[in-house]
Order: C-alpha cells, then structure tokens, then sequence
C-alpha cells in the first residue's frame, strides 16, 4: 500500500491591515464624522455618564451602561433635537452645553438610569422568590394528595432505587 | 360432628333393673347419631377395657338390645379403620360393635370418641391375668372356644385386619348362660397396646407398647392359642412372672413348654396347640391350618426346635446370655456400653467358638468391618454398626434404636401415641430420617413385600420431615402414618376432628373461645388438611409459608376458603370473624387508602355472610390489586418527581437570586433604552407635526 503523501496544509496568510468593509468604513465614516461634528460633540459630552459607566463597570453582566445610556439618551435627546432643528451649528453645541440647567438635565437623567439599574433587580428577586415559594407550596401540596390517597410508602425510597441512584 | 348432651326422657331416668334390683342406666344421657343414648352416670366398671371406661347404653328404636358403651382414652389413638370395618359386623366369636363416633362427654367436658357394643350378659370370662376360672371342659373347648374364635379370626382377616387384643381378660361369655365365649374389643387403644407380653409372640414382646403394631393374623392366632390353653386347663403358669420372666422364659424354652409346663393336656388338643404357640412364624398355623385341623384333617405334627445354646455364655454388663436373641436385646439396652464388647472381635469370637454359628460369625465381622454409607457423624457410626450386629443375632427383633423398640408397622403408633402424650419423639425422628427401619428390612433373610411399603412410606416421610414449614414436618408425618388420627390441634383437639368436612365447624366452633390473635391454620391443621384433602394445594401452601405476612395471610384464606367452597360448607360466621382479624397484613399490603376504606366497609358484609371463598376472592382480588400496583407505581414515580422539583427550587436560592439580579439588570437596561428611544421618537414627531 502506497503510504499516503502526507499533505502539507498550507495556511493562508493572514491579511494584514483594513479589509474591504473596514476601507468603506473609513470612506464613508469620516465625511460623516465631519458633517455630524456638532452632533457628535454634543453626544460626547451629554453622555459622559454612560461612557463612565462603561469604563467602571466589570464582570460578565455589563448592563449598567445600558440602563444609564437609555436614560442618559432621553434626558439628551431634546437637546440634540434642538441641535438638528438649528442646522447643527457649533455654537447652539456650546449654547446646549454652556447650560447648566440642560446639563442637569442630562446628566440627573443618568442618574434615574442609575436607580433604574439597582432598584430593578432586588424587585425580580423577590419576585422570582415568591413564585417559586409557591410552586414549592403547591407541589407540597400535590405530595399530600398523594400520601393521603397512596399511604406514606409513596414517598418512601426504595433500596433498589436508592442503590442505582 | 360430636352431639350434644341431652336430657332423655322423663329428666333423671331409672330403667331396666339389672340383675339385683339396681337400675341399669340413670342420669342425662348422651346422644350418638341421634339413636344410641349413652349414660355418663352410669358406669359398668365390669366391661371397662384398660383403657376404655364402659358405661350404660341404649339403642332408642330396639329398646330390648343391651348395650354398653365404651369411651376411648383422647389422649390415645383409636382403632378407626377397625370400628368402620367391624361397626355392625355380627359373627360367633367376636363381641358385636354396634356404632361408634365422636360425642361430646360431659364428664370429661370434651368430644371423645364412643364405641357403642352389645353387652356380654355372661360378663368376663377371666377377671384378670392372675384369676382362676373353671376350666372348659375338654369336650366343649372346640366347639365353645376354638371355632367360633377361628371364625372370628377369619372374619376380622377377611377385612384386612387384625385383633390385636385376644388375651384371657379379653374374653367374654355372650349370653346370660356363659356358654358362648368371644373376643372382647379391640378397637379402643393402638394395636397390641392393652396385650401382655404373655399373649405376644416373642418379637412383638420385645416391642414397646406403642410400637407394636397391627402385625400379622399369624400374631392373633398365637394370641388364641395362648387364651385357648389358659381357658381349657383353667390356670395361667406365667401369671406371677414379670414381663422380663416370661420373655425370658419364652426364648429359652419355647412358648408351648413355657404355658403347657407340666400340664397334662388332652391328646387331641397338643396339635392345635403346638401348632399355634410355634416360635416360628412361618411353622405357626394359619387359618387354613386350623380349618383343616377343624374339618378333622391332622396335619403333620410341628417340631419345636429349642433355641440354640451356647457352649459357654457371652458376657455384656455383668450378665451372661447362652443365646442370640437375648444377647441382641441386651446390646440394645446396652447400647453404647456394648460398643467396645462388640468392636473388639469378643462376639465374633463367641459366635464362631461358643455357638458353633460360622456363618453368624462372618456376618458380624463384615458389619464391624464396613463402615456406614453417607455419614462421618461418629455417633452414627456406632449407631449404624450396632443396629447392624442386633439384626444379625435377632432377625426377627423390633427394630431396636437407642431405647426405642418398635416393630416395622408400629413406628406411626408410636408416633401418634407419644405426640398425644407429649412425650419426646426425637428418637423416632431420628430414626426415620437415619433411614434405620431399611438396616433391618436388610438384614432379614426372607423377602417380604410389606416391608418395601413401610420403607417407601419412611422415604415420603423423610421428605417432610426435611420441610419445616406448615403442611410438612412432623405433623405431616403423623397424619400420613396415621390416617385415621383426629386433629391434634390444641384449637381443636377437644372437639375429635377425624373427617377433613368436620374441620371448618370445630375451627368455627372453637372462634368462640380462642383468642383470634392466634391463627386458625397452625402447623397440625395445616398437615391434617394437607393429608386429608384430595385436591391439590400447593400454590395455597407455598402462599401460607411465605416470609411476608400478606402472602402468609392471603394463604391461609386461601387454604380455608378451598376447604369450604369444596366441602360445601354453610355460613361460617364464627370462623370468617376469626380469619377476617387476621387479615390486617393482607389489607394494609394495598397501597391504596381508597380500596382500604372499601373493605373496612365491605369485610363486615362479608363476616356476616360467612363465606371464606368471598372474603378471599375480595380481600385478595387479582384485578384490584394489579390496580393498586399500578396505581401505586405512578404515584410513587410522581412523588419522586415533584420531590426533586421541590429539592431543585430549595437548593437553587443562589442562583436563584444571581438570575433575578441579572434578569433585573436586563430588565432595567431594556425599560432605560426603550424610554431613552421612545423619548426621541416622541421629540421628533412633536417637532416634525
């Protein structure tokens, strides 16, 4: 039997650099970044809160940013309508963000994100708590039934059973 | 079933004067099938048999027949196949038996069996074995005593039988004159029981009592020889001499030297005599011998060989014998103590030397020589080797085993007698299951094919004996070798239970006082049915022997309900009652609380209906339990489901709480982007219109 060539696999090289969709990336995304400058400027700023909570927060659930982003984004949101109705000027950028009271605004609405993000979770606790306090109660109850109609040897393990478990 | 006391006629009764002016019977009487009225209070002390009291009796449809009544002994075996043989039989020679049957005996407060006779008016012939009595003339004892006895021999033979009991105080003049002279009964005690060693021949006087056995007719005519020759010379030689005298003497001299002595008998009567008191059973008269002897035919007259001496005698526990059959008895009685006489080559020696007996002698040097088949036990080893050595000096010997001397047909005699006496029967157990009784059958010459079905009988018996459960055992064993024993069962052994259809009212009857915490089916019940019912009831046997009580319990209903759906028996509402306390393993074996609280409500239905066969086919209904099995099976598995459910949602708090607080937190980011977007849609449409 003819020992069989070994094949040599030959990886390809690996590409190095932007592929297609990263250069159209680039192509279009830069002459966009400059016309949504004011707009970028702004959201930069408004959402600092949720870039914060980006960077801060750790572990395989990352749902902080999120809940402070919605918020953060609904508190922003007017003001970058604002921008858009004005033409996306760079000054109406500084007017917004030259304002205390609109960034309170925006910002007291991350905060809202905040409370949203550690109320929420101890509320499905109990919930999810209490559901399952009374699936125990109810099963409980089915055993019951079943003592009462089959005798206490129902819910007796036998030898066998214990041994092959 | 026994009968009630009842009160005759007229309450206290005086009739009949008897001879002397005394009323012949008084008192209450009691009833035996409706026709025959026993008198508890009237005993006639003059036909008690020794272990039968007789009392006053009355036939109530033929008042003019005499009768007396015998009540048997109910710590004793009865003669059952003998009274059904004998019950009405009427032959010159033999003292009628008119009825008999179990009957409630008020002075002893129990059913014992009563055997109702006609009454000898001439009374005993001979008042006991020391009396003297008036000789029958020469000329009368043929006619008077010889053919009447041969008929009644032969009338009992002709049955399949045998008396058992023909002694001299055994004997009774039939009518008023004393001139016709008949056997007295023989049916109250076990075959030979009552007999003194002077009236059995020399191997059944070796016996015990109780194991004697029902023998051959050839032991009966030995019998009437020996009452024959009292009653014709009108003494009794041997009437001072212990058992142990005349056994002695019998061997030595021979049994006619041992009665005739120094007697001068009639010529014409020396045949008949020698004929039937010959040592030999197979030079012993038959009844065609005496018929021929009879129809005047002389047969040819019989040698009495004397019993070979020895030279010099053979030395055993300080005695010395000059003969074999005496020396066998003697190892017997020895027993362990002959072992060393017998293993050193003493007896051989003295069987070669002294008694000139080669042949004997080489006999006993293979015994001692071959060792035991199937046994290491040194014991029996001993045992095997000395049974061995008895059979060789004494082929017709009882068979002989540490202390127990009993004949082939005797050992279910001695069984019965010493279990009613609750008395130790270990040695005949050991007997029966050492296989000692083939030793002997063995060791004799001649072939007799009785003996291979007393051993195939031993062999079943050593079957059951192996089985210790109910229906087997002991108890098997005695009802098998004793067919006609009533139920030793202490629930109803007052109350004489011989027939297989009388045990469900004695068990029914005895609910009344027994503590139904006991069970109705105990080990002699279960053998007495095993042996006496016909159909087979193995699967309720296996069932009642069971390790688990449900199964123990369903098989004793079973086994009861069998008994009464075969032998069509009524309501028994008593003995329901009984079986239905004993249930509770059978009814808590259901699983489920709904069937259990159908028969609490049911069973008291079925108690009172009385019937066994519906109770069993309720309580123990194949349908309804593979229901609760099934039933039980998915409950169980559903129970075992929700358990872990349940362990599951107790266990998973942690990660209970790590789901919720992610779950939140997805909820809480869901709500945040949803209000942030609707928030800027609502904006722009505002704006927009």
């Amino acid at each position: 039997m003819a020992k069989p060539q070994a094949r040599k696999q030959v990886g390809k090289p690996k590409k190095s650099g932007l592929g297609g969709m990263g250069i159209l990336l680039w192509v279009l995304g830069l002459p966009a970044a400059f016309m949504f400058l004011p707009t970028i400027i702004l959201l930069f700023f408004a959402m600092l809160p949720t870039f914060a909570a980006l960077l801060a927060e750790r572990g395989p659930n990352r749902f902080a940013w999120l809940c402070v982003g919605g918020m953060n984004f609904a508190g922003t949101s007017p003001y970058l309508l604002d921008l858009w109705v004005s033409g996306q000027s760079y000054g109406k950028v500084f007017e917004i963000l030259g304002s205390v009271v609109t960034l309170m605004v925006m910002y007291g609405s991350s905060g809202f994100g905040w409370l949203l993000y550690s109320t929420l979770p101890p509320v499905v606790t109990v919930f999810m708590t209490l559901s399952a306090s009374r699936r125990i109660a109810r099963l409980r109850g089915v055993q019951r039934t079943l003592v009462d109609k089959w005798g206490p040897e129902v819910g007796r393990v036998d030898e066998e059973e214990a041994e092959g478990a | 079933m026994a009968q009630g006391p009842e009160k005759a006629a007229g309450e206290k009764k005086a009739v009949k004067g008897r001879p002397g002016g005394a009323p012949r019977v008084s008192g209450e009487a009691v009833l035996l099938k409706d026709r025959y009225a026993l008198y508890p209070a009237s005993p006639l002390h003059e036909l008690n048999s020794p272990t039968a009291q007789a009392f006053a009796a009355e036939d109530r449809r033929d008042q003019s027949n005499r009768l007396f009544v015998l009540i048997c002994d109910p710590e004793l075996p009865s003669r059952i196949n003998a009274m059904r043989a004998l019950r009405g039989v009427k032959v010159g020679g033999l003292l009628p038996l008119v009825e008999w049957g179990p009957v409630f005996w008020p002075p002893d407060g129990r059913v014992c069996l009563a055997v109702v006779y006609e009454e000898p008016l001439g009374g005993r012939v001979v008042l006991g074995p020391q009396a003297r009595q008036d000789a029958i003339q020469e000329h009368d004892v043929v006619r008077r005593v010889i053919e009447p006895f041969t008929a009644a021999i032969k009338e009992i033979a002709d049955r399949s039988l045998t008396h058992r009991a023909i002694r001299p105080d055994n004997l009774f003049y039939m009518d008023a004159a004393r001139r016709q002279v008949v056997f007295g009964e023989c049916v109250t005690s076990p075959p030979g029981y009552d007999q003194p060693v002077m009236c059995e021949t020399i191997p059944l006087g070796m016996a015990q009592r109780d194991g004697r056995g029902p023998s051959t007719i050839g032991t009966d005519l030995y019998a009437m020889g020996i009452s024959t020759l009292i009653l014709l010379t009108g003494r009794n030689y041997v009437a001072d001499m212990s058992d142990e005298e005349v056994l002695r003497t019998k061997i030595n001299q021979g049994s006619y030297a041992t009665f005739v002595a120094d007697q001068r008998l009639p010529l014409p009567l020396i045949e008949v005599l020698r004929g039937l008191l010959s040592d030999d059973p197979s030079q012993r008269w038959k009844i065609e011998s005496l018929d021929m002897w009879l129809a005047g035919r002389r047969l040819s007259p019989i040698l009495v060989k004397p019993t070979t001496k020895a030279m010099r005698g053979f030395s055993l526990k300080g005695t010395e014998y000059t003969n074999t059959c005496e020396l066998a008895q003697a190892v017997a009685n020895a027993w362990e103590g002959a072992l060393t006489t017998v293993q050193d080559g003493q007896l051989e020696l003295w069987l070669r030397r002294a008694l000139d007996d080669k042949p004997r002698a080489e006999m006993v040097k293979s015994a001692i020589a071959s060792g035991p088949t199937g046994t290491t036990d040194p014991g029996a080893v001993a045992d095997y080797m000395l049974i061995r050595v008895g059979v060789i000096l004494d082929p017709l010997a009882p068979i002989r085993y540490r202390g127990l001397n009993v004949m082939l047909d005797g050992i279910g005699w001695a069984l019965a007698v010493r279990m009613m006496q609750k008395q130790s029967v270990q040695t005949i157990v050991d007997l029966v299951v050492r296989d000692i009784p083939r030793l002997y059958t063995e060791g004799r010459e001649e072939y007799n094919p009785d003996n291979a079905f007393f051993l195939n009988e031993l062999k079943q018996m050593r079957s059951f004996l192996a089985m210790k459960t109910k229906g087997y055992g002991l108890e098997r064993c005695l009802y098998e070798m004793n067919e006609n024993l009533p139920c030793q069962s202490p629930l109803i052994a007052d109350q004489y239970v011989l027939e297989i259809g009388d045990l469900l009212p004695a068990l029914d009857a005895a609910s009344k006082r027994v503590e139904h915490s006991r069970s109705p089916v105990d080990a002699h019940i279960a053998a007495f049915i095993a042996t006496h019912f016909g159909y087979d009831l193995d699967p309720q046997f296996s069932a009642l022997n069971d390790s688990t009580p449900e199964r123990a319990c369903s098989g004793m209903l079973s086994l009861l309900a069998v008994l009464q759906y075969r032998g069509g028996q009524e309501a028994l509402l008593g003995l329901a009652s009984w079986a239905a306390s004993q249930m509770t393993p059978l009814i808590k074996s259901y699983h489920s609380t709904e069937r259990k609280k159908q028969v609490d409500r049911e069973l008291p239905r079925l108690i009172q209906k009385g019937s066994l066969p519906e109770m069993f086919a309720f309580l123990d209904n194949v349908e309804e339990r593979q229901k609760d099995r099934d039933g039980f099976s998915r409950a169980k598995a559903e129970f075992a489901e929700t358990e872990r459910e349940v362990v599951s949602l107790e266990r998973g708090g942690k990660e209970r709480e790590k789901e919720a607080e992610r779950t939140g937190q997805q909820a809480a980011a869901l709500v945040s982007v949803v209000i942030g977007l609707l928030t800027l849609g609502i904006l722009m449409f505002v704006r927009l219109f």
